[in-house]
């Protein structure tokens, strides 16, 4: 049924395209050229700790490079067909065509809108945004905190949103209720089977506050969970359900955000906290902080951003072998990490900013971080340098 | 490092200069609008709402790139072209706003004076007949 609505609305925001001439039509595009290097041959980073890709001493253009196209075609005053085409590389490192957006869009008038089809979920401050690189000051959003979701960044399904005013604010409230299927088999298949959330904010153009909340449902297929959850199964069945990723209800996500921008200071800050309910996937919050400063074409920024676990205890009812690969299991989910970025970002010329971006990783002893290699003992922490071309046209 | 963290602060704290010239905040003299604030101004040319029912239907119209749009948003909103730019990125890429349309001035002056549900602004002595001034800027 999921498949067969999103390739329905596919299919309608490409006839639509083709046949509707009369109508009011925008095409405009987005693309990232970015290059990362670590100072470091045993720290490779990567934007998540999914990603089978990651950017090492030798440097990497994986990390940001990506190309969206993005149209909207008005059929009526009030409905349109909004799409949008994104060629970026996927946590399983192959480069892959996805469709962030592709929905119906229905706004009655300024304070109602319905978005039916694909959407980005609500959870993040910039998550409607988080492929326009030109949107935001990094070169990337902190990973810290933008990791915490993984591959289900859109999803299927109805979003409603109602705006209103509150003394110089607009007041925004929008929720949604849908589905999530990301199928990179063989190493990977998640569902949500529901996924909805809310986010409620205020914004007078200087300052937004944002307040979200999302939860899914959700079922993983996955080599490496799976292998482990069946063995638990067969020698420890009482504990099954602790370490089951199958009809996991609900994964919830909280997230408090900030935005300022005056035009010469910029402040942004967010802090999330999610738990997943099963001993296979760790809970975490995390927090980033960003100040900039902006002068002329140039906004010069400093990040500081963290990673931790919570709820965390190791497990010691196992016995045997089971007990030692849970017991390396769970010491390669410790991905605790702290970042300091400095970073410039350069309007040299219209619709185009190079940033560069240099940020100190540091990892607590027991932690992999989100890398994917193991630091010497010892040495806690890295730097990645990174620059960035960002564009819309 | 600490080369880094000197030069940054160096940069963050200088300070930022800008020119002076004057704009009308324009409506057709056919509009019933007869004044806005400041805040509701914003509103408007950034895509949010307004509190007062008769501001939401205004469309505001922008000039084609250059000093004039410049100066309006750096007095307005205290944004910069780039600024603006990515605003608006941020906006339409997401569905969430479209910028507004952009005109010539003639375009702007013949469009405006037909038009009660069009906002602009222009250089004060580019003001002519059939236009009503509802703020001055700065």
């Amino acid at each position: 049924m999921r498949v067969i609505l999103t390739r329905f609305l596919l299919f309608v925001c490409a006839g639509c395209a083709f046949t509707a001439r009369a109508a009011d039509s925008q095409f405009s595009a987005f693309g990232t050229l970015g290059y990362s290097k670590t100072d470091s041959v045993y720290a490779d980073y990567r934007l998540a700790r999914n990603a089978q890709f990651s950017a090492g001493k030798h440097g990497s253009s994986v990390l940001d490079t990506r190309l969206g196209v993005h149209s909207k075609v008005t059929l009526f005053d009030t409905m349109s067909v909004v799409g949008q085409v994104l060629v970026r590389r996927n946590s399983i490192d192959e480069v892959e065509w996805s469709t962030p957006w592709a929905y119906l869009h229905w706004q009655p008038d300024v304070q109602y809108e319905m978005l039916l089809g694909r959407f980005r979920h609500s959870l993040f401050m910039i998550t409607d945004e988080m492929d326009i690189g030109y949107a935001w000051p990094w070169v990337r959003p902190p990973v810290e905190l933008y990791s915490l979701v993984g591959d289900a960044s859109y999803v299927d399904g109805l979003k409603l949103r109602y705006r209103n005013t509150l003394g110089n604010y607009t007041a925004a409230i929008e929720g949604h209720f849908g589905t999530v299927h990301i199928d990179r088999a063989p190493r990977i298949v998640i569902d949500n089977h529901k996924n909805y959330g809310v986010a409620v904010s205020l914004s007078d153009g200087t300052v937004t506050y944002r307040a979200s909340l999302v939860q899914a449902d959700v079922s993983i297929a996955a080599q490496g969970l799976n292998g482990i959850v069946q063995q638990i199964n067969q020698q420890f069945p009482s504990i099954l359900h602790e370490y089951s990723v199958t009809n996991v209800s609900p994964q919830r996500y909280v997230n408090l955000g900030i935005r300022y921008e005056d035009g010469q200071w910029l402040l942004l800050s967010e802090v999330s906290r999610l738990w997943l309910r099963t001993r296979m996937l760790p809970n975490k919050w995390a927090y980033y902080l960003t100040l900039g400063r902006s002068i002329e074409e140039f906004t010069p920024y400093v990040t500081v951003a963290n990673q931790q676990m919570t709820d965390f205890s190791a497990e010691n009812r196992l016995t045997g072998n089971l007990a030692s690969i849970i017991e390396k299991f769970e010491q390669n989910s410790v991905t605790e990490q702290f970042a300091v970025a400095l970073g410039l970002r350069w309007d040299f010329t219209a619709g185009m900013a190079l940033k560069m971006q240099i940020e100190q990783i540091r990892q607590p002893a027991n932690s992999l971080g989100i890398q994917t290699r193991v630091l010497p003992a010892g040495q806690h922490h890295y730097v990645l340098s990174s620059v960035a071309l960002d564009w819309v046209f | 490092m600490r080369y880094c963290v000197c030069c940054l602060f160096c940069v963050l704290f200088s300070s930022f200069v800008m020119g002076k010239t004057q704009l009308a905040v324009i409506v057709s003299s056919e509009s019933t609008i007869a004044k806005i604030d400041a805040a509701a101004l914003q509103a408007v040319f950034l895509g949010l709402l307004t509190q007062e029912p008769e501001l939401r239907a205004l469309k505001p119209l922008d000039l084609s790139t250059g000093d004039t749009r410049d100066f309006f948003y750096q007095n307005l909103v205290g944004r910069n072209r780039h600024q603006m730019q990515s605003y608006w990125s941020r906006m339409s890429f997401t569905g969430r706003g479209t910028p507004p349309q952009e005109v010539t001035p003639e375009h702007l002056m013949s469009e405006l004076v037909k038009n009660p549900a069009l906002i602009a602004y222009l250089p004060i002595e580019n003001v002519s007949t059939g236009m009503k001034v509802l703020m001055l800027i700065p």
